[in-house]
């Protein structure tokens, strides 16, 4: 679904962010892009987006090449990918549901294909209650929860997530992955850069890490920090949920009731 | 349909944000348009003037008398003839002595003094030309002064030249300013422009990654630079529309100068304008989005 053959990106000022990648990404798959901080995370997704172009290589997103695209082509890629962010990226001034539907207006959808699509999809993340509020009455889960209904409403075969859960309290960020779960159960093939080694330990996904720039492990099922050890299986995706949900309970019972405030954003 | 309301309402909220730099905008297009339709209809005016004046006469052929040169009347017509073959010459006609005496007494009907003392006999002959081009009226001049028949040749061609010529400084001026304002008019309409994406480049960006195509976003940014311009246009036509019509309410009052300008004229421009106001706008947002949305 994703193939990157020796990507490489310098920035303008001579940084390399991303040094001879080569990634192979099937469809439906979960991957973990983990590494600190600049260590080319965000580029990738950035690069896979478009939204920069690469130095060398090439980048393949559902079977076209990104990096040989027109530029007026490029509307139509994103089509095909659902993005999350860290900071939610929601319009202040619209309401949940109108933030999801700009998506689909966008697009030039008819208002009833739009009005039936959201409600589908703010029932799947659990906020057709408040689909009349506006983000800031939100708490930063919930805002997430938009932002990811946001991203799936087209039904992308491919959602990338940038730290997703960087603003979000450990709980909280519970909620988020057992969604983004859920969602790449339907089939979606997801990319999520992630620095919180909670989830990646929890999820046991593919882990691919990031130093400097290059990729320095791609591992199935692995967990944050490199550990030689005996390949495990992959566990059956009931017992990532139960672990999860321990997590949260963890989480919950050290700080409760923080999914209900209100979170504050830079936004 | 949906779309071009959506596209619509944007471009009205749009402005709605920035409404005191619009309203800048705006004005800059109307002064610019006003101006330069005022030296437009200043034109008119003084060209429609200087060819009414004379009834369309631009050359007056007095011609020698029957009785005192010996001049016959076939000599005189001959002379009408000959000047009716030249091709410079749209018409020519013969006023006799008893025409002009009625013309002269239609001229002083108020002052019976001067009748008095005049009659059919002394007043001369004339032939009265119309030209092709007014251009020409001084060739024609000297080539009739030569002419046995011919006392004198007057014209009203110097006085229509200087007219001429004021209006073409006026006219300079007007569209000199008119140009200057009008491209300040279209900077200033891309400076809202960038404005009003500068003020939504955290909605474009969120646009872009939903996958809005890029004209989906120009759009409304387009629009709102031409409805811009056209709302100047708009003005600044009211503008001289009402001049135009408390310049033809005294036009009776004066009567030297005639203030008509023909509808054809008036509605012609008016809508030229009004693509041009759009055009401008057009122009004016294309250049502040060319900045901001390149891929």
């Amino acid at each position: 679904m994703i193939r990157l053959q020796d990507v490489t990106k310098v920035y303008e000022g001579g940084s390399v962010a991303v040094r001879d990648a080569t990634l192979n990404v099937p469809r439906g798959e979960f991957v973990f892009l983990v590494g600190p901080s600049g260590s080319g995370k965000s580029t990738l997704i950035r690069l896979m987006l478009r939204q920069d172009d690469v130095t060398r290589g090439s980048i393949w997103v559902a079977g076209k090449d990104v990096t040989k695209m027109p530029s007026w082509k490029v509307p139509f890629l994103r089509r095909s990918i659902g993005t999350v962010f860290q900071d939610f990226k929601l319009l202040p001034n619209k309401t949940v549901a109108e933030n999801v539907a700009f998506a689909l207006e966008v697009l030039g959808r008819p208002r009833s294909v739009i009005q039936r699509q959201v409600g589908q999809v703010l029932e799947l993340v659990g906020l057709d209650d408040k689909a009349e509020r506006k983000p800031k009455q939100l708490s930063g889960g919930e805002q997430q929860r938009v932002s990811i209904a946001r991203a799936f409403v087209n039904r992308p075969p491919i959602m990338l997530a940038d730290e997703p859960t960087g603003n979000l309290d450990p709980a909280t960020s519970v909620g988020i992955m057992r969604l983004l779960d859920r969602i790449n159960r339907t089939g979606t093939t997801i990319v999520m850069a992630t620095h919180d080694h909670a989830i990646v330990d929890a999820m046991r996904r593919r882990v691919v890490q990031l130093e400097a720039g290059r990729i320095v492990r791609d591992q199935s099922s692995g967990r944050y920090e490199h550990i030689e050890e005996v390949p495990v299986a992959l566990p059956p995706v009931e017992d990532v949920v139960a672990d999860l949900a321990e997590l949260a309970e963890q989480h919950s019972a050290a700080e409760s009731g923080t999914d209900e405030a209100p979170v504050e954003t830079d936004s | 349909m949906s779309r071009i309301t959506y596209l619509l309402r944007e471009a009205f909220i749009n402005m709605g944000r920035n409404a005191l730099v619009v309203v800048g905008a705006i004005l800059a297009v109307f002064v610019s348009l006003t101006l330069a339709f005022s030296a437009l209809v200043l034109n008119e005016l003084v060209k429609s003037n200087t060819l009414q004046w004379q009834d369309g006469v631009h050359v007056i052929v007095w011609l020698k008398d029957e009785v005192r040169d010996g001049v016959t009347f076939e000599a005189q017509m001959g002379l009408l003839d000959q000047v009716n073959e030249w091709e410079e010459v749209e018409t020519a006609t013969f006023v006799g002595k008893a025409e002009a005496y009625q013309e002269f007494q239609e001229m002083f009907a108020s002052n019976p003094a001067m009748l008095e003392n005049v009659n059919p006999a002394i007043l001369p002959a004339s032939i009265r030309i119309k030209l092709n081009d007014i251009e020409q009226y001084r060739a024609i001049q000297l080539r009739l002064i030569d002419q046995p028949v011919v006392k004198e040749v007057t014209s009203p061609g110097e006085s229509i030249e200087q007219l001429a010529d004021l209006s073409n400084v006026l006219n300079m001026i007007g569209v000199v300013l008119a140009i200057v304002q009008g491209a300040s008019a279209v900077v200033l309409i891309s400076n809202t422009i960038r404005m009003a994406i500068y003020a939504r480049r955290e909605e474009i960006g969120i646009m872009k990654l939903v996958g809005a195509s890029n004209w989906f976003i120009r759009v409304p940014f387009l629009l709102e630079g031409m409805l811009q311009g056209f709302g100047g246009a708009l003005f600044a036509v009211v503008m001289v529309f009402f001049a135009r019509t408390r310049l033809e309410s005294i036009d009776d009052t004066i009567g030297l100068f005639d203030f008509q300008v023909a509808d054809s004229f008036f509605w012609r421009w008016t809508i030229l304008f009004l693509l041009f106001g759009a055009l401008a706008g057009f122009l004016g947002s294309a250049l502040g989005l060319r900045r901001y949305l390149r891929e």
